[in-house]
């Protein structure tokens, strides 16, 4: 069944009529739009010009006087940086795939009448909660012996229960007609899960891929505690001890040696920029999957 | 429609499975990096894995901080005789340093190997994540063999109560005798007596390594803009000011819209070391207070609470509401006050005096001052007229042995740290290999140094990382080597202020550091300290009111405090004072 | 025209849980029968499979190490955390003792309410614009750069914020050129009036973008043939939000309400450790923040922060319960 367009049509063209509603919530967007680009511009901005011109246009500057590219060259000659990306990227990847496949058979489960289905749901909720701790925490993993390796980075994270949550309440939401029509042609429950929920939860599935990329992108608290060796750092721990440093050597006075080199403003931001472009460049990808709608058409046939 | 959604969900599928596939092409090797049964097998690993890709980098000629790891450490070591006696049999030893990827792979560190037989596995820490780790290492008895930390007397309780648990390998006197450097350590140095517990002792300190005539204070004080107070009139011969004339000068300066911010402070010492650093009441190490003993009554006192303490505070209050104390200073979170003065938008901050090389030649460089001299040290007198050194810990970090470390090993070790500090190994921690890096010589520094001299800023290009063996052997920032040639300026500026403290004139004194109190474990002084925590905020809040009556705010708040303080200077008098 | 309001009736609203499919909450009041439990149990055997490797990380990671809790009542010894001896509550009593820990819970409950009552409804809002905005490509671009500040941290943002609302900043000067008498006592960065909506306001600035995305994944979710049946109704955009874009949207706003009440004791650590300053401590000091001064410079036993994240979580989990409670009471799909 083909998606009749001409129903729709009709509508948009009444619509299409730029009325005072339109010009008023085009403008609240447009200024929004405008209160985060700016911000972010000066990020861009430090990364490219000298601190010290910086500092004398404090926060006033629209196109940098002089542009210098030292510190994009200084952050691509560290060879942490490269290892990094490939250890996040590793992660992001297997991480991502690993998480979703966990929260979209649960999420299904969950919609189910089975016995012990509150049960189930309140342990799920619980653990949210209520944790042991760092100490058991560690002893655990160095007990599964996943210190100092790869796996601990993703491994552990499972699933976020809230995601699970929401994508099980969603799943739940969708017309039961659906799914019985289905049953009755004799389809299995994963059968059901790949073909008839998964295709019409697209929007979700890509939201939820994404949060769940960006929360293994950016992790790098487990890759502090439980990684020895820098070469399997990921990106996130490579910039922290870039711009975090700082931050915690100036609360205390520290003399003596230990005092580490000062990282520059320009190198901070443009460490930042590096970090964040291959999601941001990611985004669009997925966002098509969000910003169109579906039909849930079937259900008549 | 349903294969409208499938062939999308398909698409979608495709989508991710081609974003794995890139990465997978990327960097599948890593993943393999499977757990090991020894813990220096892994290290190694880890190690020769960091170095791979250094080695190929580009040959770079950029100046800049990052100097090339690559040239010369790799190839050339001279000493290739087999290892001495008593040596035959490698070690390896885990330890934990910041900056682990540039340690431990350049010509240094294989000069050690071959000396010492002797290999350091190097874990990474950062200042964002040492405390946390250490401890969670000793909670979970998962140290590295050498822990090495920033020990400081408000956690020495955590210290004292996991050495008396056993979690540390003890030193003795034995350990000591045949080491000439690490035994005139042990005999002279006054923290090892409070490094004990229980009479043993489990921690070694890196001293600071100070010179003698600044009994541990380190160089504090403010730096300034000489040419601003110059262009106003109001310059004094040899940097000395009053309080009073130090705070026109301030004011002048701003009144001459030559700065946009009269002093700003790094955020540790914000606001105090606008007046209460530099003055009377008493701050111990650069806390913002301590306890300290009444001379009247002999028994101890919070210092907040004391008459010279509200003057400060007044004093500070004062100088905040009438600008010259830069007002976003509150606000300020790393290096902010370092960009303002080289941007030339500030007159004066705190506590740069080891760094004016660099800064000066930053601040040359992008046309802020013409010459080094337009900024350097003030000597400037406190409100109670008299000019102020801090005392601090005679150590700057600490190195305990794990409980599961090998005798041998620990041998080995404490065998390299007497080394490090004779002058063969100074010279090498500092400069390299000998014949390579440098040479004796008959000059006044006594050698000559190999490495390419930048004539621009009158500084030797090192070819070697800025780490050397940091931890577990003492810090030079006081009996740095100079190299024949290059700039002397902040060294040069430090003894001067230097010779003038003992001189006398102004009047001097120095507050001193008590190891007492400091690394006293009691129940209340383990929970509330000195409340240096809350004195801080609380200063900071009420500098930012306009029209308050300062002194009787401040009043109110350590009448209030009292309760608590009362419980803790109890625990001092009582378990101090018998 | 039936037709399309029975679907309204079923596709449309996840609100109307107890109408539609198995609620998870249905008992069956029916004495014991084993057979039939027996046949339900294999009926639904594929169900358990697909929950098990969920269930088996989820006990392994969070569960097995639950045992140390504990520590929240014991001094911790590194004998271990079971001989560790017991402390008859003192870490909670520590904790109490502090002077400024009651107005840190204080600040920590206002500021999340403040979060929940302005900051809550405004990604809804934001995406039922976005979605109000006809032209395909500046729907797309406008949303992509709403979510740019998501991927900047609050340490670099401070920063931008001391640039733009310090001494020199530009709001300032706007505010100078105005009135020069507003911009010579300027104070907002250290006012701690103005503090708490500062938090608020930015975390919306930063977060609303981010947040409008599962919004406009539910509102994708609905079935066009409802639009279309309403265009052919001649409903006007008014109606159309109110009776299909938000029948449509509002499970996902109720479970999203839930967790957010259920997360109260969370005052935004990230963003207030980097954005305050002690003068507005009095306003703007959270229970985490304040935990993290007390315990960065004097240390801490390992039991002491579990100890605080005990108390902290129990009154989540029970702020949650009653939040489920009133949700299910409203007739919407609940947590359980």
């Amino acid at each position: 069944m083909k998606k009749d367009n001409s129903l729709i049509r009709p509508q948009r063209s009444r619509l299409n009529r730029f009325g005072v509603v339109d010009i008023v919530l085009s403008a609240f967007l447009i200024l929004f739009g405008l209160m985060i680009l700016y911000p972010f511009w000066n990020v861009i901005l430090v990364s490219v010009t000298p601190t010290t011109i910086y500092a004398q246009h404090r926060g006033m500057m629209l196109w940098p006087p002089k542009i210098i590219w030292d510190a994009y060259k200084t952050t691509f000659r560290s060879s942490l940086i490269w290892s990094g990306y490939r250890n996040t990227i590793i992660i992001t990847v297997l991480g991502t795939a690993y998480n979703m496949a966990l929260t979209i058979l649960a999420a299904y489960a969950l919609t189910k009448d089975f016995i012990g289905n509150r049960v189930i749901r309140f342990l799920i909720i619980f653990p949210l909660y209520f944790s042991g701790g760092l100490i058991p925490y560690y002893l655990l993993i160095q007990d599964l012996k996943l210190i100092n390796t790869i796996w601990v980075l993703f491994l552990p994270t499972g699933v976020n229960i809230m995601y699970l949550l929401i994508i099980s309440n969603y799943f739940a939401s969708l017309p039961d007609a659906l799914e019985d029509s289905a049953r009755i042609d004799g389809a299995s429950d994963f059968r059901i899960l790949f073909q008839i929920i998964l295709p019409l939860s697209l929007p979700l599935l890509a939201t939820f891929t994404l949060y769940y990329a960006v929360e293994r992108w950016n992790e790098w608290y487990n890759a502090m505690l439980f990684v020895k060796s820098v070469s399997l750092w990921p990106l996130q721990n490579v910039l922290r001890t870039i711009i975090n440093d700082v931050t915690v050597m100036a609360s205390q006075n520290i003399p003596g040696q230990v005092r580490p080199d000062i990282a520059s403003d320009n190198i901070k931001m443009s460490s930042i920029i590096v970090s964040m472009l291959p999601m941001m460049m990611l985004y669009p990808f997925l966002q098509r999957y969000f910003l169109s709608g579906l039909t849930l058409g079937a259900v008549k046939e | 429609m349903i294969m409208r959604n499938a062939k999308r969900t398909l698409a979608f599928l495709l989508t991710v499975f081609l974003l794995a596939l890139t990465a997978a092409c990327g960097g599948t090797p890593a993943t393999t990096a499977a757990p090991e049964t020894t813990r220096a097998a892994e290290t190694t690993k880890a190690a020769e894995k960091t170095e791979a890709p250094e080695t190929d980098a580009p040959e770079t000629d950029a100046p800049e901080t990052d100097a090339p790891e690559t040239d010369a450490p790799e190839t050339d070591a001279p000493e290739t005789e087999a290892p001495a006696a008593g040596y035959e049999t490698p070690i390896r030893v885990s330890m934990n340093v910041m900056d682990a990827e540039k340690n431990g792979i350049d010509a240094r560190a294989e000069f050690v190997e071959e000396k010492f037989n002797l290999t350091f596995d190097y874990l990474p820490v950062s200042w964002g994540d040492w405390n946390e780790k250490i401890r969670t290492w000793i909670n979970t008895g998962d140290t590295p063999d050498l822990i090495w930390w920033d020990l400081k007397g408000a956690t020495a309780w955590e210290y004292q109560s996991w050495a008396r648990q056993g979690a540390f390998t003890a030193f003795s006197d034995e350990d000591f005798a045949n080491r000439p450097q690490l035994q005139e350590i042990y005999e002279t140095a006054e923290s090892i007596d409070a490094l004990r517990v229980d009479g043993t002792l489990y921690a070694w300190p890196s001293l600071r390594d100070n010179p003698p005539e600044a009994q541990n204070c380190y160089t504090s004080n403010w730096c300034y803009r000489r040419d601003w107070a110059q262009e106003v009139g109001l310059y004094k011969e040899d940097d000395i000011y009053t309080f009073e004339e130090w705070e026109e000068l301030i004011a002048a300066v701003l009144d001459a819209g030559l700065a946009q911010a009269g002093l700003v402070m790094p955020p540790w010492g914000f606001p105090h070391a606008a007046v209460l650093f530099i003055s009377d009441p008493p701050a111990e190490g650069n806390e913002t207070c301590s306890y300290i003993i009444d001379p009247d009554t002999g028994k101890y006192i919070w210092p907040p609470a004391t008459d010279a303490y509200v003057a400060g505070v007044k004093k500070t209050y004062d100088m905040y509401q009438a600008g010259l104390i830069y007002r976003d200073n509150m606000s300020f979170k790393a290096s902010e006050n370092q960009d303002m003065i080289q941007a030339g938008q500030a007159f004066a901050t705190y506590n740069v005096t080891g760094s004016l090389n660099t800064w000066t030649a930053d601040m040359i460089k992008d046309g802020t001052i013409e010459k080094r001299e337009d900024f350097g040290p003030a000597i400037v007198s406190g409100i109670d007229g008299t000019w102020y050194m801090t005392q601090t810990e005679d150590y700057w970090t600490v190195t305990a042995l794990s409980k599961d470390i090998d005798p041998e090993a620990k041998n080995r070790v404490l065998d390299f740290w007497d080394w490090i500090i004779t002058d063969e190994g100074r010279m090498v921690r500092n400069f390299g290999i000998e014949g390579t890096d440098w040479n004796w010589a008959d000059n006044e520094q006594g050698f000559e140094l190999l490495w390419d001299f930048d004539e621009a800023t009158k500084d030797y290009i090192s070819p070697y990382a800025e780490t050397r063996f940091n931890e577990a052997t003492p810090a030079e920032n006081s009996r740095v080597i100079v190299p024949p040639g290059s700039v002397t300026y902040q060294y040069d500026e430090r003894d001067r202020v230097w010779a003038a403290f003992a001189s006398g004139t102004p009047k001097s004194a120095i507050k001193p550091f008590d190891y007492q109190v400091s690394f006293l474990s009691a129940e209340n002084k383990d929970q509330f300290g000195s409340f240096n925590v809350e004195a801080k905020a609380k200063l900071n809040e009420l500098i930012a009111q306009p029209d308050i009556d300062i002194e009787a705010e401040w009043r109110a708040w350590t009448d209030s405090m009292a309760p608590d303080v009362q419980k803790v200077l109890d625990e001092l008098n009582s378990l101090l004072i018998d | 025209m039936a037709e399309i309001q029975q679907q309204l009736g079923t596709a449309m609203s996840p609100g109307g849980a107890a109408a539609i499919g198995p609620s998870p909450g249905r008992r069956s009041r029916e004495p014991l029968n084993w057979k039939r439990i027996g046949k339900r149990i294999w009926r639904y055997k594929w169900i358990y499979v697909m929950m098990l490797p969920t269930l088996l990380v989820i006990f392994i990671f969070r569960y097995i190490p639950m045992y140390g809790l504990q520590l929240a009542f014991k001094n911790y010894k590194l004998a271990g955390i079971a001989a560790s001896p017991w402390n008859d509550f003192a870490h909670f009593k520590r904790m109490l003792g502090y002077p400024g820990f009651m107005q840190a819970l204080q600040n920590t409950l206002i500021i999340s309410m403040m979060r929940i009552v302005i900051g809550f409804p405004f990604p809804i809002i934001l995406a039922l614009m976005i979605n109000e905005v006809r032209l395909r490509r500046s729907k797309r671009v406008l949303q992509t750069i709403y979510t740019f500040p998501h991927f900047l941290s609050w340490v670099l943002l401070a920063g931008i914020m001391l640039n733009m609302f310090g001494q020199a900043g530009i709001v300032r000067k706007v505010i100078e050129a105005i009135n020069p008498a507003w911009a010579a006592d300027w104070n907002l960065l250290y006012d701690a009036g103005a503090y708490r909506w500062m938090v608020v306001f930015s975390d919306m600035w930063k977060e609303a973008g981010w947040g409008t995305i599962i919004y406009l994944a539910a509102i994708a979710g609905i079935d066009e043939a409802l639009f279309e049946a309403a265009a052919i109704d001649g409903a006007g955009r008014g109606q159309r939000i109110r009776h299909i874009l938000l029948p449509g949207i509002i499970g996902m706003i109720a479970i999203q309400f839930v967790l957010r009440i259920g997360s109260m004791m969370e005052g935004g650590f990230d963003q207030i450790f980097n954005t305050y300053n002690e003068p507005v401590y009095r306003t703007g000091d959270i229970i985490d923040t304040f935990v993290y001064r007390m315990t960065f410079q004097r240390g801490a036993d390992m039991g002491f922060t579990t100890a605080v994240g005990l108390f902290k979580n129990v009154v989540n989990f029970a702020l949650l319960l009653m939040a489920n409670a009133i949700t299910r009471a409203l007739g919407q799909r609940t947590l359980w």
